[in-house]
């Protein structure tokens, strides 16, 4: 990945910025309507996929640099 | 992104966040029990009552239609619907068929004798006022058109976020939380970190949100433009007075769709129907189509069947947007991801406020530092 430097910092791209707020964008997408089509035992996948953004705020966590 | 693109996200992120904020924030502290109104309900109506005659032949719709009427003399019926789990018909009645809600009379029957079943509506006044509250304001359809201004203003909020994420995150990874800066960047951080992890969930309320508040448009638009040839039939205006078996236009709506369950029946004249029409409203049993139903209408004087019509693309969205707003459609898993969200975006409220307020200190403080992209979002 092409990174452009500028005070010490690595510069990101926007591709590397959005790549992980695009997969839980999608996976939350995907289950907010899934369990809205889907009845059954798949409902509660469906429900875990809405509630990834939920988990990632809760996982992750970085502390910032000075 | 240039640094006057920037700032023109800024301003839109700004206003548009700032202007509907308050309106945000009661959407939310009011939706949190609306999501969990099954099972206040539940908690709250204990479920006690048993048909009288469990077994016995059921009574027919005509027959309760008449018992009705008869406990509301000089009322007019405006819609009959059926729960599922138990022989009980729930009619609603007011004294003209466009009565608004707040004149109409609803009454529940057992389908085995024709006796009033007690209503279970301990807690009920409160979740309605809740749920009014959250739709209108209590102000009809200016206030439903407001609202979903204001729904509107929170997807541009949550767009121009987005947007505005990229020149943030230039020089941090993702989930970085700088507490060991100022509080603002901690709060910063926090505010960035939680809104673009919900977006989906953000966006898709927000919108449905805005759908919903369209109702009445919707209704009126599918009425003028799908049953236009059916209102034409009956030019004058005036609403019929039902003549034509109720159980025959029901057994006749259900042939006429196989395939289809019944799900409730709109009164000529009513919201729901023509002035000349029975609606009988069925939905599809699949868990895709049973979210959109379609009205069988039959003339209430003749008994004549006028088909089956089909929704409007924008009267199916709407069938999905209450769902899809409200979160009821899941299991009690969905509800509770719902609820966590919607406290998390009244963080989100606090917070974008809270940088906004700040905005001086951090002036002060860090203006000048090269991250100029740390200015704040709000």
């Amino acid at each position: 990945m092409r990174q452009a430097r500028s005070g010490g910092r690595a510069r990101r791209r926007v591709g590397a910025i959005f790549a992980i707020p695009l997969v839980l964008f999608l996976l939350g997408l995907t289950g907010l309507v899934g369990a809205l089509l889907v009845d059954g035992p798949a409902d509660v996948a469906f429900s875990l996929a809405a509630a990834c953004g939920l988990v990632t705020f809760a996982v992750v966590r970085r502390p910032g640099r000075r | 992104m240039r640094t006057g693109t920037i700032r023109a996200w800024g301003w839109i992120h700004k206003w548009t966040s700032l202007v509907c904020t308050l309106f945000l924030l009661m959407l939310c502290l009011t939706g949190l029990p609306l999501i969990f109104h099954d099972e206040i309900d539940g908690a709250l109506n204990p479920a006690s009552w048993q048909p009288a005659n469990p077994g016995a032949e059921h009574l027919t719709l005509d027959e309760i239609l008449d018992t009705a009427l008869d406990n509301r003399p000089g009322e007019t019926p405006i819609f009959m619907s059926f729960d599922i789990d138990r022989p009980v018909v729930n009619v609603t009645s007011g004294p003209s068929a466009d009565a608004p809600g707040s004149a109409m009379h609803f009454a529940s029957y057992d389908l085995t004798s024709g006796d009033l079943v007690p209503p279970a509506d301990a807690g009920e006044s409160v979740m309605e006022f809740l749920l009014q509250l959250h739709t209108d304001m209590f102000l009809g359809l200016p206030g439903m058109l407001f609202l979903g201004a204001m729904g509107f203003l929170f997807v541009l909020s949550v767009v121009s976020g987005v947007v505005l994420y990229a020149p943030f995150m230039r020089k941090l990874d993702f989930g970085t939380i700088r507490t060991n800066q100022s509080t603002r960047l901690k709060w910063l951080d926090y505010h960035n970190f939680l809104g673009i992890v919900a977006v989906a969930w953000l966006l898709v309320v927000g919108l449905t949100g805005v759908i919903n508040t369209l109702e009445e448009p919707i209704i009126d638009t599918w009425k003028a433009q799908e049953l236009a040839d059916l209102v034409a039939q009956n030019e004058g205006g005036e609403t019929i007075v039902p003549r034509a078996s109720l159980d025959a236009a029901v057994d006749e709506a259900i042939r006429a769709a196989p395939g289809m369950e019944l799900q409730f029946v709109a009164f000529p004249g009513s919201d729901f129907s023509t002035s000349s029409h029975y609606a009988v409203f069925l939905h599809g049993r699949s868990p895709v189509t049973e979210h959109v139903i379609a009205p069988v209408l039959i003339h209430a004087a003749t008994g004549e069947v006028a088909g089956l019509r089909e929704m409007p693309w924008y009267a199916k969205a709407l069938s999905l947007s209450r769902p899809l707003h409200f979160g009821d459609y899941g299991g009690l898993l969905l509800k509770l991801v719902w609820a966590v969200l919607d406290i998390l975006t009244i963080f989100l409220l606090v917070s974008g406020v809270y940088l906004w307020l700040a905005r001086g200190k951090r002036r002060m403080r860090v203006e000048r530092q090269p991250l100029a992209v740390e200015s704040g979002p709000a």
